[in-house]
């Protein structure tokens, strides 16, 4: 547990004291930063009743920055290292960083030139109020940087995470150049029962013709919350495989946010939640097309269970002169309980008249039939539920990106559903 | 020695519409029985009764597995007990593949094999069933055509290898040489000693598979039994006769729940 401290509150709901990069840093930094705590100040904190966005996630209504002491970099890791304190994450891979990855403020003062303008160019802090307070704030991250024509042969391990009372502002940049290649895989954790809050932004620029791999993997412990923003811009003939799962947590909201920049790019994107306790995952996405001839699908699967809630809004807009646009946007959910529940909003809205989009919803339970045959043929209903929601699953997970990562991946899935099963949510209920 | 399986008058009623009206039946240990019959005579009811489908409520009489009542036991239970049932229309279940749905079900009855075991077992059923390897990692019974789902039927009961075996109109929408391929599969397990209980209203796969006795059902109950002959007298005079006997008037009064 973090000390208490006796100085005023490093932020509150109206204002922050803006960060400052350890090591020092540079104007452009601090001008940054300035920039970011006077959007901070303007901007209302949001409201369940107020805003669209939080219309469904009324937790907002009682979150307060001001309750949480900034956070000792790296200080969670340490918490993680108590026996149980694993939780959700299950275990933490090999420590980050491959050579591609540097530490952001380090990059920051090296070359300011270069890599100031990027910071905020996608994420500007004006876009939101927990933006504002992350750019005001940040002091640990990661920049990873893919030069033109490089391929990354090792994916590249991002790990941000939040301890016990704090709040943690993890920032992340990434950029590939023209032709790059690269895999990514980027981590949320939080010691088992530690009441944090993470508020992580990552900006992802992908060049003429790059391709980047990005896995998210949102396994926090059981009490942190959530506030996550992850924005990219793809140039032309550039391709972005997004997967996400989100795991853990108390309660969140994550907003994931692609602009199709350049002609013919192409973004896919397959992600899932696993929904247990009273968790509640509020994920707003939003694909904008501003090129032509852009690709654009997204599908997001959530089981819920106990008293758990999915929350998604999916909106796909097409400016004006994005023409042969094709995006699809697609949300399943799989209901475990009477009580867990999803709300499911995927939207279009078109200003170009060529253009081929659609949109899915369902919500469903476990078929009754589907029970029977497992079971008559030896499997119990547990189990069968348990293959029925592992089966749920199986396309995004055979979407995630091949090889060691997908098997990793594959894992945090089936420990989340072992989790359900030994607490029993997977046959306490009829259906 | 009590009969493997001994149905004894049995009610079952669906949703409060009574499905089943009195049926007593026995399979003893190692004979093939044809259950025939109209539509809507309870077949197929009979079986997920047999089989223990909670839609299928036994309001009265008894089912007794080697003398023992398996009524309130739940479906894996008699799975493991030896019991197993081919469905008419076999359900999906996609993102579970047929390998996986396998594993899962050896587990469940308590007879695992070692992985090499496992996937020589189910390759040389597939290829017996003249099916191809890839069905291995698809998803079981997902967008299979209706003879692929009838045929993996019979792979899993190779596989799985009961003590009993109902299978339900596993004949119904295969082509003749499907048909006999699939009875091919039914007479090699027969060699084991397994029970079988066929279900058909056609004659087709009894010219491949010889029954030891043949039952008839109408309205919810066994109307008629005898020897394998009586295929052939079906074949001849229909239904009509036997229904006359035991006072059925129509067939449209045997039931209007389908099976």
């Amino acid at each position: 547990m973090a000390e208490l401290r006796t100085e005023a509150a490093a932020f509150t709901r109206d204002s922050a004291v803006p960060a400052e990069l350890e090591g020092g840093e540079t104007k452009a930094v601090s001008h940054l930063r300035q920039q970011a705590l006077a959007a901070y100040r303007e901007m209302p904190w949001p409201s369940s009743t107020r805003d669209e966005d939080w219309r469904r996630t009324p937790q907002v209504d009682k979150l307060d920055p001001a309750s949480y002491l900034p956070a000792t970099p790296g200080g969670w890791l340490q918490e993680m290292a108590r026996p149980g304190a694993m939780g959700a994450a299950t275990s933490v891979g090999p420590s980050a960083v491959a050579p591609a990855a540097r530490e952001l403020g380090e990059a920051l003062r090296s070359e300011p030139e270069r890599w100031a303008p990027l910071l905020g160019s996608l994420a500007a802090p004006g876009l939101r109020k927990l933006v504002a307070l992350n750019t005001a704030r940040f002091q640990e991250g990661e920049l990873v940087h893919v030069g033109r024509g490089e391929q990354l042969q090792e994916p590249v391990r991002i790990r941000h995470g939040v301890g016990d009372l704090e709040a943690a502002f993890p920032r992340t940049l990434v950029v590939l150049e023209e032709g790059a290649s690269a895999t990514i895989l980027e981590e949320w954790l939080s010691p088992e029962s530690a009441r944090g809050l993470l508020v992580p932004v990552t900006e992802v620029v992908v060049g003429r013709g790059a391709k980047l791999t990005h896995l998210v993997s949102q396994r926090l412990g059981t009490d942190a919350v959530l506030q996550s923003t992850l924005r990219a811009r793809l140039m032309e003939g550039a391709s972005y495989q997004l997967s996400f799962a989100l795991l853990g947590g108390l309660w969140g909201k994550s907003y994931l946010e692609v602009d199709l920049a350049g002609e013919g790019c192409e973004f896919r994107s397959a992600g899932l939640c696993v929904g247990q306790r009273s968790q509640h995952f509020d994920l707003q996405s939003l694909q904008d097309h501003l090129a032509r001839g852009a690709v654009s699908d997204l599908l997001y699967r959530a089981a819920v269970a106990d008293r758990s809630r999915s929350v998604f809004a999916g909106l796909i807009r097409v400016e004006e002169g994005a023409q042969k646009t094709n995006a699809y946007v697609q949300n399943r959910n799989l209901l475990l309980s009477p009580t867990a529940k999803a709300d499911s909003n995927p939207t279009l809205e078109i200003l170009a008249n060529d253009v081929r989009c659609t949109h899915g919803t369902a919500a469903g339970r476990i078929d009754e039939e589907q029970l029977f045959y497992c079971q008559s043929r030896g499997v119990t209903r547990e189990e069968a539920r348990r293959l029925v929601v592992e089966g749920f699953f199986a396309d995004v997970v055979d979407s995630f990106p091949e090889g060691g990562l997908r098997e990793e991946a594959r894992g945090w899935v089936l420990a989340a559903l072992d989790q359900l099963a030994r607490s029993g949510a997977l046959s306490a209920h009829p259906s | 020695m009590p009969d493997l399986l001994e149905i004894s008058g049995l009610q079952v009623e669906v949703e409060g519409k009574r499905i089943l009206d009195g049926v007593d039946l026995r399979v003893p240990t190692g004979e093939v029985h044809a259950l025939m019959g109209p539509n809507g005579a309870g077949k197929t009811s009979l079986g997920y009764a047999v089989m223990g489908h909670p839609k299928y409520l036994v309001v009265g009489g008894e089912i007794l597995w080697k003398g023992e009542s398996v009524l309130g036991i739940p479906p894996e239970q008699r799975a493991r007990k030896g019991l197993f049932l081919s469905l008419q229309y076999p359900t999906a279940i996609p993102g579970v593949t047929t390998a996986n749905f396998l594993r899962s079900a050896l587990k469940g009855l308590g007879k695992e094999l070692p992985a090499r075991e496992f996937l020589k077992e189910v390759r040389e059923q597939l290829s017996l069933l003249k099916m191809d390897q890839a069905f291995l990692s698809r998803y079981i019974n997902d967008n299979f055509s209706g003879g692929e789902k009838k045929r993996m039927e019979i792979v899993q009961l190779a596989v799985l290898r009961p003590e009993m075996a109902i299978l339900d109109e596993t004949d119904s929408g295969l082509d003749v040489d499907a048909l006999r391929t699939v009875a091919e599969g039914v007479n090699r397990v027969r060699e084991s000693g397994m029970g079988v209980l066929i279900i058909t209203h056609y004659q087709r796969i009894l010219e491949y598979i010889t029954p030891d006795r043949v039952h008839v059902m109408a309205a919810g109950r066994v109307i008629a039994s005898g020897g394998a002959e009586m295929v052939r007298d079906i074949e001849r005079t229909g239904y009509d006769p036997l229904l006359r006997a035991a006072g059925i008037e129509e067939v449209e009064a045997a039931g209007a729940v389908s099976g």
